[in-house]
């Protein structure tokens, strides 16, 4: 048995357990020769030494706060509803972005390849325009460069790479 | 006397058999020529911590003045703690006694 079942079961049984430590100081006391009495100490403080060692305080000391808590919620029943909605958009919110933001910026495309899909487009910034592209121009410099294997043309419409999309 | 040092001593006095609380106070007592008797209460918090650590196990008894009490067993964990605790101890006390002696 470990440590922790340990410490579990004299908390379980916490109430009984203390009272044993008691008889026995107490008849330790009672052993004891009149003249040394004094040398036992102070059996109350030895006490919660005693109970100090096996922990568990936390456990009560949680639940006191808990039902603190509690009550100020139906004290104030705006106020906690407030707070709860407060954090119920802050969650919900949080999640939302995140997980736009993890399947636009981490996750690659769901296609095949999707590391090497790029858009091609001109941009000029003192027309006010960026991503235009001619047909022609494309056609001309698809065949003049090999760094990017051009194959699809799809205008300003938007693009539907049909059969190559990844399930999932 | 420190916390570590009393409980290091209950093991050692428990390794010659088990023994109740006012036995092994007496114990410490008379092998220490009354020396070590601070706060013989303080025993209980020791055997308390003892207990959750697993080094020794209690069982409810009669004494042999025919009182309830509970007597104190080791362990084999117990057994194995006093090794480590006595082979640090005597690391420790000879480290200082090479320190009083020259420096």
């Amino acid at each position: 048995m470990g440590r922790f079942w340990r410490r579990l079961h004299h908390w379980l049984n916490r109430d009984r357990l203390e009272q044993e430590l008691d008889d026995e100081m107490s008849t330790h006391r009672a052993m004891m020769p009149p003249d040394r009495s004094g040398a036992f100490g102070t059996q109350l403080r030895l006490h919660d030494e005693s109970r100090d060692v096996w922990g568990g305080l936390w456990v009560d000391h949680v639940r006191q706060d808990l039902v603190y808590a509690l009550r100020g919620f139906s004290r104030d029943r705006r106020f906690a509803m407030s707070a709860i909605g407060a954090i119920v958009l802050a969650v919900g919110a949080a999640t939302a972005v995140f997980s736009v933001v993890d399947r636009s910026l981490f996750r690659p495309l769901p296609y095949r390849r999707g590391d090497r899909l790029v858009s091609v487009a001109m941009i000029l910034p003192h027309l006010g325009l960026s991503g235009i592209m001619f047909s022609g121009a494309y056609r001309d410099w698809r065949a003049s460069q090999s760094a990017v294997d051009l194959t699809s043309w799809s205008g300003v419409a938007e693009c539907d790479l049909g059969g190559d999309r990844r399930n999932g | 006397m420190p916390q570590g040092a009393l409980a290091m001593l209950v093991l050692r006095i428990l390794r010659t058999g088990p023994l109740h609380g006012y036995a092994i106070a007496r114990r410490i007592r008379q092998l220490s020529n009354s020396v070590l008797e601070a706060e013989e209460g303080s025993l209980y918090p020791t055997l308390q911590r003892l207990l959750m650590e697993g080094w020794v196990r209690a069982e409810w008894g009669v004494s042999e003045t025919n009182r309830r009490v509970r007597v104190y067993q080791l362990t084999k964990e117990g057994q194995k703690q006093l090794k480590r605790e006595l082979s640090e101890y005597k690391h420790v006390t000879a480290a200082i006694q090479t320190i009083l002696r020259t420096a």
